[in-house]
């Protein structure tokens, strides 16, 4: 499975992440590294684009709850973009989509995500005074 | 809905996921399967296959496994069984999914979903082999 990665260059940017190909019992541990090395210890949100991705498998499920739990742990949160019917299907099956964690499409992430870095930058400046 | 069959001798290798979902996927090809049926197949057999890779040979070595597929009457019936350790995957228990997904305990989740996706699930220890039966209509509405 090969994955395209874009790191971020703003404070509040996630780490975006492209599979493409299926994430199996097989890929999963390959994801998994690379977006942990992607996210390194201080990116808090990973955004991943699952318009490439037919296939998860429970491996790949216990893949995303492990980022999941991590990046809630310091603040941030796991998404995802342009998930396929039967990805979501497979997640209400184990009850774990919250709406706020999926888009429909990029331009809805990017929105969400301007969001947050604007606030950040607000932040910034208000702790700078 | 045709029918078909299919007996495929894996290894217990994961790298052998895709030719089995690929099996399963020429099996059901030319009939009225819905797609995210046969997505689910798909996911109860992985589960059931990658159990008796990672359980199933701990003192590891080259092994087979055999996965039959069949399908009739609309229904996709498909066996797994191998030669390692009894090992009955079935019994694991159910994952909490009423947990944040943050604080769920691994595990349990492959089975629960297996057990989801089929209509029937069946293990059985038989002469010296582990024996996995899975059943399900095709479309389940059927």
């Amino acid at each position: 499975m090969r994955l395209d990665i874009v790191t971020p260059s703003a404070a509040g940017a996630p780490v975006r992440v492209t599979p493409h190909g299926p994430i199996d019992a097989q890929s999963a541990p390959a994801f998994e590294s690379e977006a942990r090395a992607a996210l390194g210890e201080k990116v808090r949100h990973l955004l991943v684009d699952m318009g490439d991705v037919e296939y998860v498998s429970s491996a790949g499920l216990q893949v995303f709850f492990a980022l999941k739990r991590d990046l809630v742990a310091r603040g941030g949160d796991l998404l995802f973009v342009r998930l396929k019917p039967q990805i979501t299907k497979l997640f209400q099956v184990v009850n774990a989509l919250p709406k706020e964690s999926v888009f429909s499409t990029v331009e809805e992430a990017d929105r969400y995500f301007y969001a947050i870095m604007n606030e950040e930058i607000r932040k910034r400046r208000e702790e700078g005074r | 809905m045709t029918g078909g069959a299919a007996v495929l001798r894996l290894a217990n290798r994961l790298s052998e996921l895709a030719p089995l979902r690929a099996a399963v996927e020429e099996l059901v090809r030319g009939t009225d399967a819905p797609d995210e049926e046969v997505f689910e197949v798909n996911v109860a057999l992985e589960e059931v296959f990658c159990n008796v890779v990672r359980h199933g040979f701990p003192e590891g070595g080259e092994h087979e496994i055999e996965v039959s597929l069949a399908l009739a009457d609309g229904t996709l019936v498909a066996v797994v069984s191998d030669d390692g350790v009894a090992f009955d995957p079935l019994g694991a228990p159910a994952p909490d999914l009423e947990a944040p997904i943050e604080e769920r305990r691994i595990g349990g989740l492959g089975v629960f979903l297996t057990k989801s996706f089929m209509d029937e699930v069946s293990y059985r220890r038989e002469g010296g082999r582990n024996v996995l039966r899975l059943a399900r209509r095709l479309p389940r509405g059927r």
